[in-house]
This record gives C-alpha cells, structure tokens and sequence, in this order.
C-alpha cells in the first residue's frame, strides 16, 4: 500500500511537472491593441486589434477626421512600440497638428520616397520592423491608379514578421474593392450648423477573422482633445414637436 | 606663435561664397528675445552696424528708395546666421594644414576659437627664420583668402596678447625680458579674461597689464577670483599653459583595381562585400565600428556614394546589405577600372548584453530600429528620412523644421507650445497655398460657396501676421471652412490682394 501511494504521488507530481511544460510551450495569448476609442474597440473582436493587422479608413472626402481618429491609437501603440513612421509621398503631412492631439513627435520618423516604388517598399521595410509600432500611409491624395492586392498582401505578411499596425487612408471606391486589410472602418463628416465640435460617424466595414459590424458616432473636439460617443437622445426639436401635436 | 584670423566667422564665410566680398555681411545669432548682430564685415562699417544690436535695428540702417549713402552706391545687406560648427571646423583644418610649418598646432582653449597656436621651436630653421617663417605661413593664407595678425613669444599668453592688442601685424619677442616689456602696454583685455573682470578692472581704473602689475599681488584673488593671477602668470610663463594638437587620424583606404573595364554588377558587388570586409577586419584589430564610409567608382563619372550610419557597427551582415542596397542604384554603362572605400568616421560600437531571462523584445527595439533607418536612409537617400523639430514661429510653413534622421537621431527639447492651439492646425499642409474659387458678396464677407460647395459652418479667424524679415511679410486671416460635402478645409485670405488660398485640410 505504501508503494502504491507513492507511485501515485510521483505519478502526481511529474504529471504536474509535464503540465507546467506543456502550458509553457503554449502560445501565450496576445493583448490586443486598442484604438484609443473604446467604442470602436467594442465593436471588434476582442475589444481590440490584433498585432500585425492593416487598417483601413475609407471615406469619400479627405478631409473627414478619418486622420484625426486613426491618430487616437497611435499614441497607445508608442507605449510599446519606440517609432511611428509616416510615409509621406506628396511631403504634406504636418507634424504640429500630431504633436496637438498629444503624440510625442520623438517618436515620428518622416519618410519622404521620390516615387511609388520607393514608398511601397519603404512601407514594407517599417511593417516588418519590430520597434515601429504604427506604420502610416496617407495614399488617399496620391495620383495614379489604387495599390495592387499582392502590395497589400506583402505589407499584411510583413506587418505579422513586425508586430506593428499598418494604417492606409483610402478613398470611397475602395469599398467596393476586395482587401487584405484586417480592419476596414467608413468614415462620414456629419456637418451641422450650430454644432460646435465635428461629427463623424464610423462604420466597421469589415474585420478579419469574425462577422463584426456596427455604427458609432463620435465627436471631436479641438478645443479640448477628446473624441467622444454622441449621446444617442431624441432632438429637442422633435419632442417639442411633438408636444405641439 | 599665436596666428590670430580677425572676424573669424567673416573670413569663413567669405572663403566659401566668395560671392559676397565686397558687400555689407551681416552675421547674425539667436539671443534670447531675437537675432542679434554677432559680427559684421568692413563694409557694413560705414552704416552704423555693430555688435548686440537687433536684426531689425541692424536693417532700418539701410534707407529705403535710395540708391546712395554718404554720397557712395549703396550696398544691400547680406544676413546670414553664425555657424560656431562650421567655424571650428575649418579652422581645425587650417592646423592641419598649417603642419606643415610645425608638428604641434592646436586652436585656442575657448568656446569660438578664432586663433591658431604653433609651436615653432625648432621649425624656424627651416624657413630661414621666424621671419621667414611668418611670411611663408602669412603669404600660404593670404592665397587661401584668410588674413591674419602673428605674433612670436615665449608663452601663449604673450603671443596671444600681442597678436591681438599690438599696432603692428607682425610682432616678434625675442626674449621673456623684452615680453614683460610688450604687454605692459596692452590693455588688460589682452590676458583672456572674463568681461566682468575686465569691467571691474576698468571701473578702478585699471586699464593696462602694466598697472595691473603694480597692484599688490596678494590681494588680487580676493578681489577678482583666481582666473586673473592665473592669465597674468600665463602670459608671464610663471604657470604653464598647455596646447592641444590636432591630429589628423590614418586614413583607412581599401582599393581593388580591375585589369580591364569592368561594367558586371554582380562582380562589383562582390568586389565591394571582399573590401568592406577587408575594413571591418582592420577596424576589429583597432576594436571601433563604422560610422560612415565613400565608396569611389574609379575611371567612371558615376558619381561616388556614401554610407552614413546612426551608431558605430562591426555588424557584418547588416553592412554587406547596405551595401548591396547603394550598388543596386548605380549603372556602370561605361565600365569601372576599380574600387576604393575610405572610411570617413568611425568610433565605439555599443555593445550590450542581452537580457538573460525573459522576454528581450523591448530590448531589441534600439537597434532594430537604428538598422531601418539606416536601411531607409541608405535606399532612399539621407534628404527622405526625418525627424520633425518644432518651431517657435506662427507661420505654419516654418512651424515645423525637418532633419535628417542621421544627423539628428532624436528629437531633443522643442520649443514649447499650446497643444490646443496646434489642434487648430491640418494634418495635411499643402506645400504651396492653392488659389481657391469663392463665392462672396463683396470683399469684407466670408465666402458663402467654396468651389461651389455651400460653406456650412466657419471659424476664425486667426490673425497671422509675420516674416518681414525674410523679405515678403505674410498677412493672412485664416479660416477653417466646413464645406456640405463633409470636408473641413484651412483656407486664409491674403489681406494683401484679397484672394483666398487654401493652404491645409483637416484630414
């Protein structure tokens, strides 16, 4: 009896030493990356995007706020990461207005190719580096026709090797198109008079890896920095009207 | 022997834009509330320039609509900024180019150097002479356009006062009795002190080496601090003086000569990985790693290419790809006799050991991120790799300075601003301001239509009122514009001609 129990134990305890090495080889589950809205980060899987995605903000005017957004996540992204690189191809990016909404500019690095070739693979080269934690490309304003798939195929490739967040800003036609991005987010200006910060409404197109979808609105203030969910309350305008019927 | 270059910063400049002489050059510095005038040519003489006084005060000098000044042509001003760098490094040069008439040649112990010291005991044979020395070394300058005051004595201190005190270009002590004699005339200036000691000196009236020399030696520390004895015993030679020469370092040059043209790229290639790793060999012997190496095409016009590092390497494999990444952007059409790559800098690698347990990620990042700037700066040249400095200036076009990310590896300080303020500002700023199609009812009201799109809602204006002095004064009311379409433009009306420009978009 003695023998049998400690068989037992031994048995006990190297099954708990064989699980220790079993659990250590596991893959160990990886945080996610916030957007630095946590509306939108709720509407993904999650509550977050994976490292090595691209994202893409699409929207039918430049300027929508789609920059000022995608801006939100890149000041988290520097906690981890030492670099967030801006492929500026037309050199019109403008660093102070970053600098605003409180992204450290030690941390910008400014690339300026002198054509397409040299920004698609200068794009690339950052995805696939670790210490860059956001990798943007304003390709929305450049001329010529949009990116080939098997460019952003690469890019995907490269931002899994380098753990970063691609960023793309792309122009309403790419809706329709198929793309190897990760996160795809519409972007719409809502403009009204009177209004004192900017509305924009953000819809999630589409998200790899689940059927997410949804619709938030958001308002960004410039006076004080912050980018908040608009309260969903009836307009005042329609109860008095009504109270008048 | 001290060789003195008066108006150093001048002088420097002339030599390089020789367009300039003859013309009222200005040099200017950043002071704490403006730019100030920090030295000046001859010929801005006659208009009343001098030292400390303001840019603009400096420019009012000049009349406006006149074509003459004291009766002679008038001559329009030349500003430009100091370079304290790019002076010390030319006159680092000179000493060595100035090895030819002694071995020991150093700059002067001070923050702006503007003199050289030569150690000439012995070298004076070989030129006939002090005198013949001073003329060689007078007339090898004059050629290069550099003009000089010499003096010879038997300290530093001396031949530093007598070069810049004395009436005569030349001067020449022959011995410490005579040398005590020569700077008793000098004023007490001529011993390298502070300001404040001489200002004190001169509200006691003291203002000659001579009289200083009379006053009880005992008492000169407690009333004007030690640094005073010390110059005086200096230029005296009761204490040392040391000199630091420059020394220019080996040039470490590898060379491979083909026996015919050579125009296949792959065997350049090769040719140029068996050279690099010819360099990292010997660098490894003299325990330092690359910091920046030119690799000359010999027999060919291609131009030669360089190779400019963020940190000192040995790293073989992150070089060779480097390498390879320069060659790829070069044709030889015409075919190459040769190859030659000379290291221009090098110094200490920083070698770190990696974490021994955990995750090292974090640690990676430094270096991994050095080797893709270097990467990019490599493929995409220098001038397209940048870092953003800030600028304390209200145009939004000047806001924001560029730098070469190998030049300035981080951003350092920055002029501080209100964030708020730079919210106001669009992510996207065009290089040029675009002249926009507004729809207004006359000049004073804001446009109701903005490339035919009805303006929904406006804010501003912001003033911005600036950059007179770099010719064109900007007067500009800005305006941020939403238009129905969604989008959010930057525009200004110039006050000048009332047109409006769109100059940036809130992306």
């Amino acid at each position: 009896m003695a023998g049998d129990e400690h068989r037992d134990e031994t048995l006990r305890a190297l099954r708990q030493l064989c699980g220790k090495g079993t659990h250590a080889l596991e893959p160990q589950p990886q945080s996610r990356l916030s957007l630095g809205i946590p509306s939108l980060d709720a509407l993904l899987p999650q509550g977050g995007l994976e490292r090595g995605s691209l994202v893409e903000w699409i929207s039918s005017v430049e300027a929508s706020g789609a920059a000022i957004l995608a801006l939100q996540g890149v000041r988290l992204a520097l906690e981890e990461h030492l670099a967030w690189v801006v492929v500026d191809v037309a050199g019109e990016f403008h660093p102070p207005a970053a600098c605003g909404w409180g992204v450290s500019l030690e941390s910008l690095l400014v690339l300026r190719p002198s054509s397409m070739e040299d920004a698609v693979w200068a794009v690339e080269q950052c995805l696939r580096c670790p210490a860059v934690g956001v990798t943007w490309f304003p390709s929305r304003h450049l001329p010529g026709r949009p990116l080939p798939d098997r460019v952003v195929q690469r890019w995907k490739r490269a931002a899994e090797v380098g753990g970063g967040i691609g960023v793309l800003f792309c122009p309403i036609e790419a809706v329709r198109r198929s793309s190897w991005a990760d996160v795809r987010w519409r972007v719409e200006s809502k403009i009204e008079k009177g209004d004192t910060g900017n509305l924009v409404k953000v819809e999630l197109i589409s998200c790899r890896g689940c059927f997410a979808g949804g619709i938030v609105e958001l308002e960004l203030h410039d006076a004080t920095g912050d980018v908040c969910v608009v309260s969903a309350v009836a307009s005042a305008t329609a109860a008095v009207s009504a109270a008048e019927v | 022997m001290c060789v003195w270059c008066p108006l150093w910063p001048v002088q420097r400049l002339l030599s390089v834009q020789p367009r300039f002489k003859g013309c009222p050059l200005i040099l200017l510095t950043e002071s704490r509330r403006h730019l100030s005038v920090a030295a000046y040519s001859p010929e801005a003489v006659p208009y009343g320039v001098h030292v400390g006084m303001s840019l603009g005060e400096a420019r009012s000098l000049w009349p406006i609509g006149s074509s003459r000044h004291l009766g002679r042509p008038l001559q329009k001003p030349i500003f430009r900024r100091t370079d304290p760098l790019a002076d010390r490094t030319r006159l680092q040069a000179l000493a060595l180019h100035c090895q030819r008439y002694s071995p020991l040649v150093g700059l002067e112990d001070t923050v702006a150097p503007d003199s050289l010291w030569l150690d000439i005991s012995g070298s004076e044979a070989l030129f006939g002479g002090e005198e013949g020395l001073i003329h060689a070394l007078r007339t090898d300058l004059a050629e290069q356009g550099i003009q000089v005051r010499i003096a010879i004595a038997n300290t530093w201190g001396a031949a530093w006062a007598v070069s810049h005190f004395a009436e005569s270009v030349i001067s020449i002590i022959p011995s410490t009795e005579e040398q005590e004699d020569a700077i008793k005339s000098l004023p007490v200036a001529a011993l390298r002190l502070p300001d404040k000691i001489v200002d004190s000196l001169r509200t006691l009236d003291i203002l000659t080496i001579g009289q200083l020399m009379r006053l009880p030696r005992a008492s000169l520390p407690s009333r004007f601090g030690k640094e005073l004895g010390r110059r005086l015993d200096q230029a005296l030679g009761l204490v040392p003086e040391l000199l630091t020469a420059e020394r220019s370092l080996e040039p470490l040059i590898v060379e491979w000569l083909f026996e015919e043209p050579m125009t296949d790229r792959q065997a350049v290639n090769h040719v140029c990985e068996v050279l690099l790793e010819r360099l990292l060999t010997t660098l490894d012997d003299r325990r330092v790693g690359l910091r920046e190496l030119i690799c000359h095409w010999l027999g060919a016009e291609t131009e030669p290419f360089s190779l400019r590092l963020l940190r000192p390497t040995t790293e073989r494999r992150h070089l060779l790809g480097l390498l390879r990444l320069q060659c790829e952007r070069h044709v030889f059409a015409s075919g190459i006799h040769g190859v030659r790559i000379e290291v221009v800098e090098m110094g200490l690698p920083l070698v770190r050991q990696a974490t021994l347990f955990g995750d090292d990620t974090q640690d990676k990042q430094p270096q991994a991120f050095a080797e893709l700037v270097e990467r990019l700066s490599s493929h995409l040249g220098y001038q397209a790799v940048l870092r953003a400095h800030l600028q304390p200036d209200p145009l939004p076009e000047f806001s924001c300075q560029y730098v070469p990310c190998l030049n300035s590896p981080t951003v350092v300080g920055g002029a501080p601003m209100i964030l708020s303020r730079l919210r106001c500002r669009p992510l996207r700023l065009l290089r040029v301001p675009r002249l926009l199609s507004v729809e207004t009812s006359s000049r004073e009201v804001l446009p109701s239509r903005i490339e035919r799109l009805p303006v929904i809602r406006v804010s501003g204006p912001e003033r911005i009122e600036s950059g007179w002095w770099r010719g064109v004064d900007a007067k500009r009311d800005y305006y941020r514009f939403d238009l129905s379409d969604g989008a959010s433009l930057w525009a200004f009306c110039d006050r000048v001609s009332g047109h409006w420009f769109l100059h940036g978009l809130f992306s």
